[in-house]
């Protein structure tokens, strides 16, 4: 089981460094790769194995097996498959596919590490992976982008790295069920790395901007994997202890309403898309038992819609009400939408159901409120004009979203009893009902070019002070 | 004791707060190296919280207490993606600097954003 375990993280790996040698195999093994991830993370999640595993001392790797990673490695075995269709037909994008096999590896053996040494050293090598590939066009506005993004990351991690070692201080091992004896310091110090990695709340600011200049596939990629990273290693931690928890989910909260709210008003899709994901992060983290199937459906959906809306030839809402957009991208683009708005059978809906059930009453009125936010951003897709396309969908493209889209579909088995009571059906019906109306009544017009300046670079950073001060505040 | 602890968080926030002082582009990755390096310190100021010197047997004894070497093996591995995170900056701020010859972030922001 270990020596399966452990062959299996390093393939990714060992693949991406050979294919750099033989560009040839660089489609095949990528799809290899991408297959044996799904099938063991559905083999994880259908027969919920629960192991764990220290390799070494107990100053080692420790690992941790259970259906919740098992979930986030699913979605990653996806997306990477739906962004190798996506370029299938580029056969000289050799470094690409390098890339691709890297990250998919590092967010593997991130789903799975149980000791924060361990996961520091993933999370970089992710960080330094998506730098690569935001800046692979080499422009300067991509350059730029990409070291604004190393460079948060890094001094995030850095913080990350200083709370670990007051965490080794007290306890004298890197495990994550050492944060509970640790000092207040060491769990805000840890908590502000993983929320800035995570992009929860203001300290995600970073992330709109990313997703505007990145190309459309890695914004897929971002959306789908990388930001699950984070969010996951917050997850984990949240696990540990009940305290922890209600430090993130008050982070949460916010990070919903002021996602949506900023969704709302963008005036660019792409815009809108990040900024509703910086709200469904907070989704993904208010409920840590539920986080799996959550995350699962939020990476699908996410993807697909920032590959759809790389097909389009303007960005600007106002452009496409004008000018309107393919029939089968539009198709598409509401299919996603509105899967992360929880219509019922979509994964969303169970999704929803699934993570309310965990929260207080209030705690479900202010998330039940904020569906409806969710539910207008995503209704405008359907109020603009659509035309038979005229140039061909590539290929490519399609066949990535019948993978996303349809695991969409299939990912309602996660939870079945969702639909068990009608209750909750005609509750899963009024938010898009009501967003629907909202958006013919004209609110979709509310929107600004506006690019706040606290998405620069000394803001971003500034930020994380403010966030800090707030954690210690927190946690003492 | 106290002292070195002390020092070594001052490193770290003096490297924190110059990256969002310093306008500059390569000052700001330069005082994220001092702040990187700061957090190196704390681990091996860590390492000698249980002794000073190396653990090497003599006889099959350890006869002092000696350090512990697991924090200053693992800030190997970080010292080294500190490396490369370094480098790769550099090499953008290189690219960026044929554009932007002055390297100021707060006017490179209002270009590129």
């Amino acid at each position: 089981m270990t020596d399966l375990a452990i062959a299996w993280i390093l393939l990714p790996f060992g693949a991406g460094l050979a294919l750099y040698l033989l560009p040839p195999l660089a489609r095949g093994l990528t799809l290899a790769i991408a297959l044996v991830s799904l099938c063991v993370g559905l083999g994880i999640t259908i027969n919920q194995v629960n192991t764990a595993f220290v390799l070494l001392d107990s100053f080692g790797i420790s690992l941790s097996i259970d259906p919740l990673s098992g979930y986030f490695i699913v979605t990653n075995a996806l997306v990477t498959l739906a962004a190798l269709l996506h370029i299938w037909q580029e056969r000289d994008k050799a470094f690409f596919y390098v890339l691709l096999c890297l990250l998919h590896g590092s967010a593997n053996t991130v789903f799975i590490s149980a000791d924060f040494l361990s996961l520091y050293v993933n999370i970089e090598v992710l960080g330094i992976v998506v730098f690569l590939l935001i800046a692979y066009p080499r422009s300067d506005r991509c350059l730029w982008i990409g070291l604004r993004y190393l460079m948060v990351s890094n001094v995030a991690m850095l913080f990350y790295l200083m709370g670990v070692a007051l965490v080794y201080q007290t306890n004298h091992t890197f495990a994550f069920r050492a944060l509970m004896q640790a000092s207040p310091e060491a769990v805000a110090l840890i908590l502000m790395g993983l929320l800035a990695k995570g992009a929860i709340f203001i300290s995600g600011l970073w992330l709109p901007q990313t997703n505007v200049v990145a190309a459309p596939i890695v914004a897929a990629l971002l959306a789908g994997i990388v930001e699950n990273t984070g969010v996951f290693s917050l997850v984990r931690v949240s696990l540990l202890h009940s305290n922890i928890a209600d430090i993130v989910r008050l982070f949460a909260l916010a990070a919903i309403f002021f996602g949506s709210i900023f969704a709302l008003v963008a005036d660019d899709v792409r815009r809108m898309l990040s900024f509703s994901t910086l709200g469904q992060l907070g989704w993904i983290v208010i409920a840590p038992p539920a986080a799996g199937l959550y995350a699962l459906m939020h990476g699908l959906a996410k993807a697909s819609l920032f590959l759809s809306v790389g097909e389009l030839r303007h960005y600007r809402l106002s452009e496409l009400r004008q000018e309107g957009l393919p029939r089968p991208v539009a198709i598409a683009l509401i299919i996603a939408g509105y899967g992360i708005v929880g219509v019922p059978f979509l994964a969303g809906f169970p999704a929803k159901v699934l993570t309310l059930s965990y929260l207080e009453p209030w705690h479900q009125g202010l998330l039940y409120g904020a569906g409806f936010l969710t539910a207008t951003v995503y209704s405008k897709f359907l109020f603009l004009p659509r035309y038979p396309s005229k140039t061909l969908i590539p290929l490519g493209y399609r066949a990535a979203t019948m993978v996303l889209l349809g695991g969409l579909f299939l990912a309602n088995g996660g939870y079945t009893e969702a639909y068990s009571s009608g209750m909750s059906l005609l509750r899963a019906a009024l938010p898009p009902l009501v967003g629907c109306g909202l958006v013919a009544l004209g609110v979709s017009r509310w929107e600004s070019s506006w690019r706040g300046a606290w998405e620069r670079l000394e803001h971003l950073l500034g930020v994380m002070l403010l966030l800090l001060l707030g954690l210690v505040g927190l946690a003492l | 004791m106290l002292v070195l602890e002390a020092s070594v968080f001052v490193t770290v926030l003096v490297g924190f707060l110059g990256t969002i002082v310093k306008k500059n582009l390569l000052m700001k990755i330069v005082t994220m190296d001092v702040m990187s390096t700061g957090i190196v310190a704390l681990f091996v100021v860590t390492a000698t919280h249980s002794g000073l010197v190396t653990p090497i047997a003599r006889g099959g004894v350890f006869d002092a207490p000696y350090a512990d070497p697991v924090p200053q093996a693992v800030i190997l591995t970080a010292i080294v993606i500190g490396l490369s995170i370094q480098t790769l900056m550099l090499v953008a701020a290189m690219k960026l600097a044929r554009d932007n010859p002055t390297l100021e972030t707060p006017e490179i922001d209002q270009t590129y954003l």
